[in-house]
Protein backbone atom coordinates (compact mmCIF):
# COMPACT_ATOMS: atom_id res chain seq x y z
CA UNK A 1 0.00 0.00 0.00
CA UNK A 2 3.04 2.58 1.30
CA UNK A 3 4.52 1.74 -2.19
CA UNK A 4 1.46 2.40 -4.24
CA UNK A 5 1.28 5.72 -2.73
CA UNK A 6 5.10 6.17 -4.05
CA UNK A 7 4.30 4.73 -7.06
CA UNK A 8 0.71 6.95 -7.85
CA UNK A 9 2.83 10.11 -7.33
CA UNK A 10 5.83 8.41 -9.94
CA UNK A 11 3.47 7.51 -12.79
CA UNK A 12 3.09 10.46 -14.82
CA UNK A 13 6.87 10.76 -14.92
CA UNK A 14 6.98 7.64 -15.57
CA UNK A 15 4.70 7.61 -18.69
CA UNK A 16 6.67 10.73 -19.72
CA UNK A 17 10.28 9.18 -19.87
CA UNK A 18 11.17 12.02 -17.22
CA UNK A 19 12.33 9.83 -14.08
CA UNK A 20 15.54 8.98 -12.45
CA UNK A 21 16.11 5.43 -13.76
CA UNK A 22 16.77 4.42 -9.79
CA UNK A 23 13.18 5.19 -9.32
CA UNK A 24 12.18 3.78 -12.62
CA UNK A 25 13.43 0.49 -11.50
CA UNK A 26 11.10 0.98 -8.52
CA UNK A 27 8.51 1.83 -10.43
CA UNK A 28 8.54 -1.17 -12.99
CA UNK A 29 8.89 -3.28 -9.96
CA UNK A 30 5.73 -2.37 -8.21
CA UNK A 31 3.58 -2.50 -11.70
CA UNK A 32 4.49 -6.20 -12.34
CA UNK A 33 3.09 -7.21 -8.68
CA UNK A 34 0.50 -4.09 -8.40
CA UNK A 35 -2.53 -4.75 -11.25
CA UNK A 36 -4.23 -1.35 -9.31
CA UNK A 37 -1.44 0.87 -10.51
CA UNK A 38 -1.07 -1.49 -13.88
CA UNK A 39 -4.61 0.04 -14.47
CA UNK A 40 -4.06 3.52 -13.39
CA UNK A 41 -0.32 3.31 -16.08
CA UNK A 42 -3.01 2.54 -18.79
CA UNK A 43 -5.40 5.46 -17.92
CA UNK A 44 -2.01 7.71 -18.06
CA UNK A 45 -1.21 6.90 -20.84
CA UNK A 46 -4.40 6.83 -22.81
CA UNK A 47 -4.83 10.36 -21.72
CA UNK A 48 -1.09 11.43 -22.90
CA UNK A 49 -2.32 9.82 -26.46
CA UNK A 50 -6.06 11.93 -26.40
CA UNK A 51 -3.91 14.60 -26.03
CA UNK A 52 -1.93 14.17 -28.89
CA UNK A 53 -5.20 14.33 -30.58
CA UNK A 54 -5.57 17.80 -29.72
CA UNK A 55 -5.79 19.88 -32.96
CA UNK A 56 -4.80 23.52 -32.42
CA UNK A 57 -8.04 26.18 -33.55
CA UNK A 58 -7.13 27.31 -37.30
CA UNK A 59 -8.77 30.43 -37.95
CA UNK A 60 -8.78 31.91 -41.18
CA UNK A 61 -6.56 34.79 -42.20
CA UNK A 62 -9.73 37.38 -42.80
CA UNK A 63 -10.99 36.58 -38.66
CA UNK A 64 -6.52 38.03 -38.08
CA UNK A 65 -7.48 40.83 -39.99
CA UNK A 66 -10.41 41.48 -38.60
CA UNK A 67 -9.25 40.91 -35.22
CA UNK A 68 -6.07 42.99 -35.70
CA UNK A 69 -8.10 45.99 -36.87
CA UNK A 70 -9.77 45.63 -33.82
CA UNK A 71 -6.88 45.69 -32.04
CA UNK A 72 -5.71 48.58 -32.83
CA UNK A 73 -9.07 50.51 -32.48
CA UNK A 74 -9.41 49.33 -28.56
CA UNK A 75 -5.85 50.19 -28.12
CA UNK A 76 -6.23 53.42 -29.63
CA UNK A 77 -9.88 54.28 -27.46
CA UNK A 78 -7.80 52.91 -24.51
CA UNK A 79 -4.85 56.18 -25.19
CA UNK A 80 -8.19 58.28 -25.60
CA UNK A 81 -8.78 57.61 -22.19
CA UNK A 82 -5.88 58.16 -21.02
CA UNK A 83 -5.27 60.96 -22.24
CA UNK A 84 -8.05 62.83 -23.03
CA UNK A 85 -8.78 65.20 -26.21
CA UNK A 86 -6.87 68.36 -25.28
CA UNK A 87 -4.20 66.82 -23.55
CA UNK A 88 -3.55 64.96 -26.28
CA UNK A 89 -3.22 68.00 -28.63
CA UNK A 90 -1.13 69.08 -26.33
CA UNK A 91 1.38 66.34 -26.24
CA UNK A 92 0.87 66.38 -30.05
CA UNK A 93 2.22 70.57 -30.50
CA UNK A 94 4.82 69.99 -27.91
CA UNK A 95 6.29 67.29 -29.57
CA UNK A 96 6.64 69.22 -32.49
CA UNK A 97 6.57 72.31 -32.03
CA UNK A 98 8.65 71.59 -28.81
CA UNK A 99 11.21 74.14 -30.09
CA UNK A 100 9.71 76.90 -31.14
CA UNK A 101 7.98 76.81 -28.01
CA UNK A 102 10.66 77.05 -25.58
CA UNK A 103 12.49 79.99 -28.02
CA UNK A 104 9.75 82.20 -28.28
CA UNK A 105 9.66 83.66 -24.71
CA UNK A 106 13.63 83.30 -24.77
CA UNK A 107 13.04 85.95 -28.08
CA UNK A 108 10.76 88.17 -26.17
CA UNK A 109 12.71 88.28 -23.33
CA UNK A 110 15.53 89.24 -25.13
CA UNK A 111 14.10 91.52 -27.10
CA UNK A 112 12.58 93.35 -23.97
CA UNK A 113 16.21 93.55 -22.55
CA UNK A 114 17.31 95.00 -25.71
CA UNK A 115 14.93 97.46 -25.82
CA UNK A 116 15.60 98.45 -22.25
CA UNK A 117 19.43 98.93 -22.96
CA UNK A 118 18.75 100.97 -26.05
CA UNK A 119 15.75 103.70 -24.48
CA UNK A 120 18.29 103.73 -21.04
CA UNK A 121 21.11 103.46 -22.06
CA UNK A 122 23.62 106.92 -21.17
CA UNK A 123 24.32 107.31 -25.30
CA UNK A 124 20.73 107.47 -25.88
CA UNK A 125 19.68 109.73 -22.65
CA UNK A 126 22.61 112.43 -24.37
CA UNK A 127 20.72 111.49 -27.49
CA UNK A 128 17.72 112.66 -26.47
CA UNK A 129 19.04 115.69 -24.19
CA UNK A 130 20.02 117.01 -27.80
CA UNK A 131 17.45 116.44 -29.73
CA UNK A 132 15.01 117.88 -26.95
CA UNK A 133 17.58 121.03 -26.63
CA UNK A 134 17.67 121.48 -31.05
CA UNK A 135 13.77 120.94 -30.32
CA UNK A 136 13.49 123.91 -27.67
CA UNK A 137 15.38 126.15 -29.90
CA UNK A 138 13.72 126.31 -32.76
CA UNK A 139 10.34 125.99 -30.82
CA UNK A 140 11.82 129.44 -29.21
CA UNK A 141 13.11 130.89 -32.89
CA UNK A 142 9.55 130.19 -34.18
CA UNK A 143 7.81 132.15 -31.49
CA UNK A 144 10.54 135.00 -32.05
CA UNK A 145 10.36 135.03 -35.76
CA UNK A 146 13.19 135.38 -36.64
CA UNK A 147 14.48 131.92 -37.82
CA UNK A 148 12.57 129.93 -40.51
CA UNK A 149 15.07 127.67 -42.12
CA UNK A 150 17.15 125.09 -40.99
CA UNK A 151 19.98 126.80 -42.83
CA UNK A 152 19.18 129.87 -40.45
CA UNK A 153 19.56 127.64 -37.40
CA UNK A 154 22.52 126.18 -38.60
CA UNK A 155 23.76 130.28 -39.35
CA UNK A 156 23.03 130.92 -35.92
CA UNK A 157 24.48 127.92 -34.12
CA UNK A 158 27.98 128.82 -35.82
CA UNK A 159 27.80 132.21 -34.43
CA UNK A 160 27.21 130.89 -30.78
CA UNK A 161 30.16 128.38 -31.73
CA UNK A 162 32.77 131.14 -32.63
CA UNK A 163 31.50 133.23 -29.72
CA UNK A 164 31.74 130.96 -27.28
CA UNK A 165 32.89 127.21 -28.23
CA UNK A 166 33.46 126.05 -24.12
CA UNK A 167 30.04 126.55 -23.86
CA UNK A 168 29.34 123.77 -26.56
CA UNK A 169 32.39 121.68 -25.41
CA UNK A 170 30.65 121.42 -22.10
CA UNK A 171 27.49 120.64 -23.08
CA UNK A 172 28.68 118.04 -25.94
CA UNK B 1 5.52 25.39 -28.57
CA UNK B 2 8.10 28.13 -27.45
CA UNK B 3 11.65 27.48 -28.42
CA UNK B 4 13.97 29.71 -26.44
CA UNK B 5 14.48 31.75 -29.43
CA UNK B 6 10.88 32.83 -29.54
CA UNK B 7 11.12 33.62 -25.73
CA UNK B 8 14.68 35.76 -26.33
CA UNK B 9 12.35 37.60 -29.54
CA UNK B 10 9.51 38.23 -27.26
CA UNK B 11 11.61 39.63 -24.61
CA UNK B 12 13.66 41.82 -27.38
CA UNK B 13 10.33 43.26 -28.72
CA UNK B 14 9.19 43.92 -24.95
CA UNK B 15 12.65 46.27 -24.32
CA UNK B 16 11.84 48.26 -27.79
CA UNK B 17 8.02 48.23 -26.43
CA UNK B 18 9.33 50.05 -23.29
CA UNK B 19 11.97 52.21 -24.92
CA UNK B 20 9.17 53.89 -26.84
CA UNK B 21 8.65 51.51 -30.40
CA UNK B 22 4.91 51.32 -30.59
CA UNK B 23 5.50 49.03 -33.36
CA UNK B 24 6.93 46.23 -31.42
CA UNK B 25 3.84 45.67 -29.79
CA UNK B 26 2.07 44.59 -33.19
CA UNK B 27 5.14 42.08 -33.42
CA UNK B 28 4.23 40.47 -30.33
CA UNK B 29 0.83 40.48 -31.16
CA UNK B 30 1.74 38.36 -34.24
CA UNK B 31 3.82 36.32 -32.77
CA UNK B 32 1.46 35.28 -30.18
CA UNK B 33 -2.01 35.54 -30.84
CA UNK B 34 -2.77 31.85 -32.74
CA UNK B 35 -1.09 30.09 -30.17
CA UNK B 36 -2.84 32.22 -27.41
CA UNK B 37 -6.02 32.24 -29.00
CA UNK B 38 -5.70 28.13 -29.28
CA UNK B 39 -4.96 28.41 -25.57
CA UNK B 40 -8.01 30.44 -24.29
CA UNK B 41 -10.17 28.63 -26.93
CA UNK B 42 -9.49 25.43 -25.03
CA UNK B 43 -10.63 26.90 -21.68
CA UNK B 44 -13.91 28.48 -22.94
CA UNK B 45 -14.86 25.81 -25.86
CA UNK B 46 -16.31 29.79 -27.43
CA UNK B 47 -14.99 31.40 -30.72
CA UNK B 48 -16.31 34.60 -30.18
CA UNK B 49 -15.67 34.86 -26.37
CA UNK B 50 -12.20 33.14 -27.11
CA UNK B 51 -11.49 36.24 -29.45
CA UNK B 52 -13.12 38.68 -27.11
CA UNK B 53 -10.84 37.32 -24.16
CA UNK B 54 -7.44 37.64 -26.21
CA UNK B 55 -8.16 40.90 -27.19
CA UNK B 56 -8.39 42.05 -23.49
CA UNK B 57 -5.59 39.98 -22.71
CA UNK B 58 -3.49 42.05 -25.50
CA UNK B 59 -5.19 45.72 -24.80
CA UNK B 60 -4.24 44.48 -20.54
CA UNK B 61 -0.92 43.70 -22.31
CA UNK B 62 -0.39 46.97 -24.27
CA UNK B 63 -1.36 48.74 -20.97
CA UNK B 64 0.89 47.12 -18.34
CA UNK B 65 3.92 45.95 -20.25
CA UNK B 66 5.87 49.48 -19.55
CA UNK B 67 5.91 47.57 -15.73
CA UNK B 68 6.91 44.35 -16.86
CA UNK B 69 10.59 43.20 -15.47
CA UNK B 70 11.02 40.06 -17.31
CA UNK B 71 11.65 38.30 -14.40
CA UNK B 72 9.39 35.67 -15.97
CA UNK B 73 9.10 35.07 -19.83
CA UNK B 74 6.43 37.33 -21.70
CA UNK B 75 4.59 34.40 -22.61
CA UNK B 76 4.08 32.75 -18.78
CA UNK B 77 3.17 36.40 -17.89
CA UNK B 78 0.84 36.94 -20.80
CA UNK B 79 -0.79 33.50 -20.30
CA UNK B 80 -1.16 34.76 -16.48
CA UNK B 81 -3.63 37.53 -17.52
CA UNK B 82 -5.37 35.06 -19.82
CA UNK B 83 -6.16 32.70 -17.37
CA UNK B 84 -7.24 35.72 -14.87
CA UNK B 85 -9.11 37.16 -17.76
CA UNK B 86 -10.68 33.34 -18.82
CA UNK B 87 -11.88 32.60 -14.73
CA UNK B 88 -13.32 36.33 -14.71
CA UNK B 89 -16.03 35.61 -17.67
CA UNK B 90 -16.08 31.94 -16.08
CA UNK B 91 -17.34 33.26 -13.32
CA UNK B 92 -19.57 35.96 -14.79
CA UNK B 93 -21.16 33.20 -16.93
CA UNK B 94 -21.98 30.76 -14.31
CA UNK B 95 -21.22 26.77 -14.31
CA UNK B 96 -24.30 26.89 -16.38
CA UNK B 97 -22.65 27.34 -19.63
CA UNK B 98 -21.25 25.17 -22.03
CA UNK B 99 -18.62 24.53 -23.00
CA UNK B 100 -17.63 23.95 -26.34
CA UNK B 101 -21.12 24.43 -28.01
CA UNK B 102 -20.17 24.61 -31.45
CA UNK B 103 -20.12 21.83 -34.26
CA UNK B 104 -17.36 21.84 -36.76
CA UNK B 105 -20.21 22.75 -39.63
CA UNK B 106 -20.62 26.25 -37.70
CA UNK B 107 -16.53 26.61 -37.82
CA UNK B 108 -16.89 28.84 -41.05
CA UNK B 109 -19.28 30.69 -40.09
CA UNK B 110 -17.77 31.78 -36.97
CA UNK B 111 -14.37 32.22 -38.87
CA UNK B 112 -12.13 29.01 -38.58
CA UNK B 113 -10.55 27.91 -41.94
CA UNK B 114 -11.75 25.43 -43.76
CA UNK B 115 -10.12 22.32 -43.53
CA UNK B 116 -9.59 21.46 -47.69
CA UNK B 117 -9.55 17.88 -48.26
CA UNK B 118 -6.64 16.21 -49.63
CA UNK B 119 -6.14 12.86 -52.01
CA UNK B 120 -5.61 11.22 -48.71
CA UNK B 121 -8.71 12.03 -47.21
CA UNK B 122 -10.97 9.31 -45.83
CA UNK B 123 -14.64 10.25 -44.88
CA UNK B 124 -14.71 7.63 -42.32
CA UNK B 125 -11.44 8.88 -40.82
CA UNK B 126 -12.24 12.19 -40.37
CA UNK B 127 -15.55 11.04 -38.82
CA UNK B 128 -13.99 9.10 -36.37
CA UNK B 129 -11.37 11.70 -35.59
CA UNK B 130 -13.80 14.22 -35.34
CA UNK B 131 -15.93 12.02 -33.03
CA UNK B 132 -12.54 11.91 -31.15
CA UNK B 133 -11.95 15.56 -30.76
CA UNK B 134 -15.67 16.00 -29.67
CA UNK B 135 -15.26 13.20 -27.04
CA UNK B 136 -11.97 14.80 -25.67
CA UNK B 137 -13.72 18.35 -25.81
CA UNK B 138 -16.60 16.57 -23.58
CA UNK B 139 -13.70 15.12 -21.23
CA UNK B 140 -11.94 18.33 -20.88
CA UNK B 141 -15.42 19.86 -20.29
CA UNK B 142 -15.62 17.79 -16.81
CA UNK B 143 -12.66 18.45 -15.63
CA UNK B 144 -12.43 21.54 -12.98
CA UNK B 145 -10.78 24.85 -14.35
CA UNK B 146 -7.64 24.29 -12.54
CA UNK B 147 -7.45 20.96 -14.02
CA UNK B 148 -8.24 22.04 -17.54
CA UNK B 149 -5.87 24.97 -17.32
CA UNK B 150 -2.95 22.94 -16.09
CA UNK B 151 -3.70 20.49 -18.69
CA UNK B 152 -4.12 23.07 -21.42
CA UNK B 153 -0.58 24.42 -20.93
CA UNK B 154 0.86 21.16 -20.29
CA UNK B 155 0.17 19.27 -23.07
CA UNK B 156 -1.13 22.04 -25.76
CA UNK B 157 0.89 24.71 -25.40
CA UNK B 158 3.82 22.34 -24.16
CA UNK B 159 5.07 24.53 -20.92
CA UNK B 160 6.95 22.47 -18.62
CA UNK B 161 5.66 21.94 -15.17
CA UNK B 162 7.15 24.87 -13.61
CA UNK B 163 6.11 27.16 -16.19
CA UNK B 164 2.51 26.10 -15.48
CA UNK B 165 2.39 25.90 -12.25
CA UNK B 166 3.98 30.16 -12.14
CA UNK B 167 1.04 30.76 -14.27
CA UNK B 168 -2.04 29.17 -12.53
CA UNK B 169 -0.06 30.52 -9.55
CA UNK B 170 0.75 27.35 -7.51
CA UNK B 171 3.10 25.22 -6.14
CA UNK B 172 4.99 22.71 -8.56
CA UNK B 173 3.72 19.93 -6.68
CA UNK B 174 0.28 21.03 -7.13
CA UNK B 175 0.14 21.52 -10.56
CA UNK B 176 1.19 17.93 -10.83
CA UNK B 177 -1.48 16.75 -8.96
CA UNK B 178 -3.52 18.64 -11.22
CA UNK B 179 -1.83 17.38 -14.28
CA UNK B 180 -1.94 13.90 -12.87
CA UNK B 181 -5.52 13.92 -12.37
CA UNK B 182 -6.97 15.72 -15.29
CA UNK B 183 -4.38 13.26 -17.43
CA UNK B 184 -6.00 10.06 -15.78
CA UNK B 185 -9.57 11.74 -16.08
CA UNK B 186 -9.35 12.00 -19.90
CA UNK B 187 -7.41 8.77 -20.32
CA UNK B 188 -10.21 7.28 -18.49
CA UNK B 189 -13.21 8.67 -20.89
CA UNK B 190 -11.07 8.34 -24.23
CA UNK B 191 -10.20 4.70 -22.85
CA UNK B 192 -12.25 2.96 -25.87
CA UNK B 193 -11.33 5.41 -28.43
CA UNK B 194 -7.83 5.03 -27.87
CA UNK B 195 -7.63 1.30 -27.30
CA UNK B 196 -9.45 1.32 -31.20
CA UNK B 197 -6.55 3.76 -32.15
CA UNK B 198 -3.99 1.52 -30.97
Amino acid sequence: MGMCFFVKRKLLDFAEGDIPECQAVQVRAHLESCPACRGRLAEIRRGLQAAGLHRETQMSEDFWKKFDVELQKKIFERECERFPRTGRRFVWVASVWRPALIALPVLVIMFAVATHLRVFSPAAREEALVRDAAWLMDEASDEQGTLSSDDDITADIEILYLADPSAFRENG
Amino acid sequence: MTTSADAQRSLECVRRFQEGEKAAFDELVRMHQRQAYGFVYSLIGNVEDAADILQEGFLRAYEGLGRFRGESGFKTWFYRILINLTRDMLRRRGRSRKLFSYSLDEEDENGAAKSVPDATWRPDKAAQEHECESVLNGALCELSDRQREAFSLRYFQGLKTEEVAHILGCGVPTAKVHIFRAVRHIGRIMGPYMDGRS
